[in-house]
């Protein structure tokens, strides 16, 4: 579960925003591993692509800093320069495809197969197959589960993130969840999705 | 979350962070990343300082096609004036025989000639 985003973050944003230097730092150090697993989820699990969009998450974000004004929490604010990056990146990509009419781009690689406790789990069929399946959602869609189910985060920070109405998170969130499960079955587990 | 989660949703929410995890980037170099930073708002400055020479321009060009247009109107009633004196004509007496709307069709339509419309 995610940690909410307190007084301190909104005071360090506040001062990065005024360039400060040393308030963005500590900022981007206090945040970087989940606005990087966003960025994770965005880019399908494929490593360069999250590493290429969080470094331009990293980029609009103190450009952006100046702009914000403390009345969100920084995590909201942080998590809609991710999703924003993020469509800009794949609008462009889309872009690119129709030009050149040649291969996707990128193809998401599989996950690294160094040994380890975490990576035998992960090499479970049941995490392969919702790994396939998350890939088969769109990258919002994406976002929105990990952020609601890896990080844990509420329906109304949700809301703020993704410009839509609590009601509508909680709505899109049961229909993805009956989607995920149902394509966890297709890629071959019997994954019991919440009813 | 309104509700709490089950079984399979909590486990599925810890592969779902481990996958993210796996993928994630390492933390950046900041001083790599800021000169970046420092190309990206160079970026942005010089944007901001091309669009202003870009209105200027527009501003320009539509002083230059109004002067334009001022100065058709002006020669071409000159002209007229000239030519109907010529004719011996009265001005008055050329505009009572005239509907004014076709006076001013026909002085829209000449400006709208000399400025290259």
């Amino acid at each position: 579960m995610a940690p909410p985003s307190d007084t301190g973050d909104v005071d360090l944003a506040l001062r990065a925003g005024r360039g400060d230097h040393e308030a963005f730092e500590r900022l981007v150090a206090s945040w970087w591993d989940r606005l990087g697993r966003v960025c994770a989820a965005l880019a399908g699990y494929d490593g360069a692509l999250a590493e290429e969009l969080a470094g331009d998450v990293l980029v609009r974000l103190y450009l952006g800093l100046p702009r914000y004004r403390g009345d969100a929490s920084f995590g909201s604010f942080a998590y809609r320069i991710c999703r924003n990056a993020a469509a800009d990146h794949w609008r462009k990509i889309a872009r690119e495809r129709r030009r050149f009419s040649g291969p996707r781009p990128r193809q998401s690689e599989p996950i690294d197969p160094a040994p380890g406790p975490e990576e035998t789990w992960l090499r479970e069929e049941e995490a392969q197959a919702i790994r396939r399946a998350m890939l088969r959602l769109r990258p919002q869609d994406r976002a929105l589960l990990h952020l609601a189910e890896g990080e844990g985060l509420g329906g109304v920070e949700l809301a703020r993130i993704f410009g839509i109405a609590p009601g509508t998170v909680k709505s899109r969130l049961h229909r993805l969840r009956k989607r995920l499960g149902a394509l966890i079955k297709e890629e071959g587990h019997d994954a019991c999705p919440r009813r | 979350m309104t509700h709490a989660p089950d079984d399979s949703q909590t486990r599925r929410g810890r592969v779902l962070g481990v996958l993210a995890e796996r993928a994630a980037p390492a933390r950046p170099d900041l001083a790599a990343a800021r000169k970046r930073i420092e190309a990206e708002e160079l970026v942005v400055r010089l944007e901001r300082a091309s669009r202003r020479p870009r209105v200027l321009v527009a501003a320009a060009a539509c002083a230059l096609v109004l002067s334009c247009a001022a100065f058709a109107a002006g020669s071409y009633l000159r002209d007229r004036a000239l030519a109907r004196a010529d004719a011996g004509e009265s001005e008055l007496a050329v505009l009572a025989q005239r509907p004014m709307e076709a006076e001013m069709s026909s002085l829209v339509a000449d400006i709208f000639n000399s400025t290259g419309f």
